[in-house]
């Protein structure tokens, strides 16, 4: 087949193969990334050359792989700049002894251990070509590596970065990566030098271009950050001159010997730290090489990983082993350094989880030792197998050792809000905020309450790189809704956040800042003609707290307000709500019980114990009627000139939660008047 | 002071031991290297079609230590497994006509291997002739 023609054809196939098993595991609650790595190991010898032979060599012909292989490094250049844009050395300020001792000690453990490992490995897996010192080093340092973009994201998932934990191991890793690519800039310089005459040379040439950068390069992004500022957008101009420091940056690594992904990753890590000047450029390269090119260098490392190499006892037992000091090394020494430094051994534990996690880094690192002839075709199977282990356990292990339960009760003693009635409100629209901080204000005591506004903006799961634009522009979609906090000295917290799943995302919040009540506005779905659906049902079926969803179709003060009750625990709910607004003067509440005209006088007139005409307020009034259909009649009272009713979500009202059926819901039709519709949350049901 | 004592447990031991380590381990010896491309050659007409491959055959040798993988050049998905124990090579393959052939070699060198010799035996058939051979390494000049 023509080359390109090929060509073609392998991308399309490693593109459809990388985002089905991504998508797969991202449905087991793993990182995309660890699918993909799967995907390039089914493509590969391992699986589809055994499986079907010919299709495998009519789809990967062993001399089109240098086209591939062209891609993916590419593809790794500008992936490693991303990863240094993402180091910020903001990161390391502040952490203390903690993160210092940790941190080295989370590389030199297993680093030593590697190269331990090295003794044995070396007489085995190894051969006279390779010296045993630069075989050590490389062990060492590919044990090190913590896959830090994984990492973050994963912290950033579960609401942990400002965790003590997050904290010092987002520090740990980062220093991880810088000093792990270190090490293997030395490695890669040692097993390329001819002689001492060329070791000096690339010492010598490093440490020039190491200057040269800090000392030149730097103020020049300055500028070109400057002129960012300026213009407020990051013109084609500008970005091409970035891109054109990129390449010759990794092509000054390459030359002298160090590898083009250190260069690559040295640009990024030393780029101004502007959020909005990284945020654009992360933007602007991100999808295409995570999307598009990081497959590919997924798919031809499989291509080079032969599990089939693995084919007696003794190699799976070496194997295990590899996996085994990799985990002790990494987990082991993490874990120990941090409790030894004041951590629990709880938030010890997830540190060393997390540090374990080896990732895409890994396969870098690997691919370049293979490249040399460092590491041999059937050690690169077991590095690529433990790569992909410790990857794996990482989610499991960490729900087992720091399960979000325990994340939510720290992050509730360290908020402090233990005690108040806590007020969620997510906002999708920017002008729905202040309408339901009005609400919120109606229905929750503002002298013992707390509230917090949250507003989640949409992201692709396998986005790596998005700090910073979680920390830039989201706030504003809340900036209504401070202003008339501001305005009514009301103290509102806002919460902003990119999000893979809107509903997941509300419940995980709602259960770490232990909210009492859900309150969110409604907007037509999509999908769906209920009222109840979409992310409102995710949001009523999960969450622990009561949920709140108002209908507004009226502005103004509610004078007149209807609650009609049937004796639901979601009705009970309402009555609750009531009572809270009962509280504003000249406010008027009605509780309206119809009951069947052949009823006994033996039943209770509102089926619970606490009989509403109980209720020592005075402008609260209930209303006894008749009727053989409860919601007919509701509905008929409903038209008489409320400002608002507010209704428990059950059935008796045809108010069920539900996915994204088409339901009648009669009253939310039929009601003139705005609607607040509550569900008792989980926690009470 | 506990800083500096934890720092030098928890650094500074494993450093110094990491130097010993790769003082230990230059003295170790891993296996001759064979990784490469290798011209096998047999007597004229000693082959029959038991022999795997044809006399002056090129085969590049995939090596992971001990283990070796052989590969006829241009026929990618033919691959015999090997291993190599001391300076005394084994392998096995399959032939047209012989179930299987076993390749018992001695390696010769000093660090890379120069020359590969011995014989094809084919397997379970006593009766059957064996084959000598020799490798040695390709260089382009002889294609």
């Amino acid at each position: 087949m023509h080359t390109l023609l090929t060509l073609l054809l392998q991308i399309a196939v490693v593109l459809v193969v990388a985002r089905v098993t991504g998508w797969l595991f991202r449905k087991i609650n793993q990182p995309q990334v660890v699918g993909e790595m799967t995907a390039g190991i089914l493509l590969g010898p391992s699986v589809l050359g055994w499986l079907a032979p010919g299709v495998f060599g009519t789809l990967f012909p062993s001399e089109s792989l240098i086209h591939l292989n062209t891609l993916s490094q590419v593809g790794l250049v500008l992936f490693m700049f991303l990863v240094g844009l993402e180091l910020d050395p903001a990161m390391l300020r502040g952490r203390g002894h903690v993160a210092l001792v940790t941190s080295h000690a989370s590389i030199v453990t297993p680093f030593f251990f590697g190269s331990l490992l090295a003794l044995y490995l070396y007489p085995s897996l190894s051969d006279q070509s390779v010296n045993f010192t630069e075989f050590a080093l490389f062990m060492g340092a590919a044990m090190s590596v913590t896959a830090f973009p994984v990492l973050a994201r994963i912290l950033r998932e579960r609401n942990l970065l400002q965790s003590k934990m997050g904290a010092v191991t987002i520090a740990c890793a980062a220093v991880d990566d810088v000093t792990a690519w270190c090490i293997l800039a030395g490695v890669v310089a040692l097993v390329r030098a001819t002689g001492v005459t060329s070791v000096l040379i690339t010492l010598g040439g490093s440490a020039l271009y190491i200057l040269a950068m800090i000392f030149l390069v730097r103020p020049l992004l300055r500028k070109l950050e400057t002129t960012y500022n300026y213009r407020g957008i990051l013109s084609q101009d500008v970005f091409a001159l970035v891109l054109l420091l990129l390449l010759a940056s990794a092509w000054t690594t390459e030359w002298l010997g160090i590898h083009a992904l250190f260069g690559a990753f040295l640009l990024g890590a030393i780029m101004p730290q502007d959020k909005s000047f990284v945020h654009e450029l992360t933007e602007k390269i991100e999808s295409l090489t995570v999307v598009f090119l990081l497959p590919l260098f997924f798919a031809y490392t499989g291509l080079r990983t032969q599990i089939g190499l693995l084919d007696e006892k003794a190699l799976w037992l070496d194997a295990a082993i590899v996996i085994a000091v990799a985990v002790a090394g990494k987990f082991g020494g993490s874990t120990l350094a941090a409790r030894l430094t004041g951590l629990s051994w709880r938030e010890a534990g997830g540190l060393g989880v997390l540090m374990n996690t080896r990732g895409l880094m890994e396969l870098v690192i690997l691919s370049i030792g293979l490249d040399l002839g460092v590491i041999s075709p059937a050690l690169f199977a077991m590095m690529v197998l433990m790569a992909l282990l410790t990857t794996f356990m990482t989610t499991p292990l960490l729900e087992l050792i720091y399960p979000p339960r325990l994340i939510r009760q720290q992050a509730l003693e360290d908020a402090g809000v233990l005690g108040a009635y806590t007020v969620l409100i997510p906002v999708s629209l920017p002008s729905s905020g202040p309408v339901l901080l009005d609400v919120a204000r109606a229905i929750a005591p503002p002298d013992r309450s707390r509230f917090y506004a949250l507003y989640l903006s949409r992201i692709d799961n396998e986005q790596l790189f998005s700090r910073k634009k979680e920390e830039t522009d989201d706030m504003s979609a809340l900036q209504p809704l401070l202003d008339a906090a501001k305005a009514y000295e009301l103290d509102v917290h806002p919460l902003a956040f990119v999000s893979g799943n809107i509903g997941e995302d509300i419940t995980s919040v709602a259960q770490t800042k232990a909210a009492d009540l859900v309150l969110m506005g409604w907007h037509k779905p999509v999908l769906s003609q209920s009222i109840l659906s979409g992310t409102v049902y995710d949001v009523m079926s999960n969450v622990k707290a009561d949920v709140a969803v108002y209908m507004a179709r009226q502005f103004g003060p509610w004078r007149r307000v209807l609650v009609p009750y049937g004796g639901s625990i979601h009705d009970r709910a309402a009555l609750e709500l009531a009572r809270h607004i009962a509280r504003t003067d000249g406010t008027e509440i009605t509780i309206l019980h119809v009951v069947k005209p052949d009823r006994s006088d033996a039943e209770p007139r509102l089926g619970f114990s606490g009989d509403a005409e109980s209720f020592a307020e005075d402008n609260i009034h209930l209303k006894v009627i008749e009727g053989v259909d409860p919601l007919e009649s509701a509905v008929s009272e409903a038209q008489r000139n409320y400002d608002l009713v507010i209704i428990g979500a059950s059935e008796e009202w045809g108010l069920q939660p539900t996915l994204f059926t088409y339901r009648h819901e009669r009253f939310a039709r039929s009601c003139p008047a705005s609607m607040l519709i509550i569900r008792r949350g989980k926690a009470q049901t | 002071m506990k800083t500096f004592g934890l720092y030098f447990l928890l650094v500074g031991l494993p450093v110094i031991a990491l130097v010993l380590v790769l003082d230990a381990g230059n003295r170790l010896k891993a296996p001759i290297t064979l990784e490469g491309d290798w011209v096998f050659t047999s007597p004229e007409g000693a082959a029959g079609s038991c022999l795997p491959l044809a006399s002056d055959r090129r085969v590049r040798i995939e090596q992971s230590g001990h283990w070796m993988t052989f590969i006829i050049y241009g026929r990618t998905s033919t691959r015999w497994r090997g291993r190599l124990r001391g300076d005394s090579l084994e392998a096995t393959a399959g032939s047209q006509r012989c179930d299987r052939m076993i390749l018992r070699a001695v390696v010769e060198g000093q660090g890379r291997a120069s020359t590969i010799s011995g014989r094809w035996m084919p397997h379970e058939c006593p009766a059957c002739p064996e084959i000598p051979v020799a490798a040695t390494p390709y260089t382009p000049a002889e294609e």
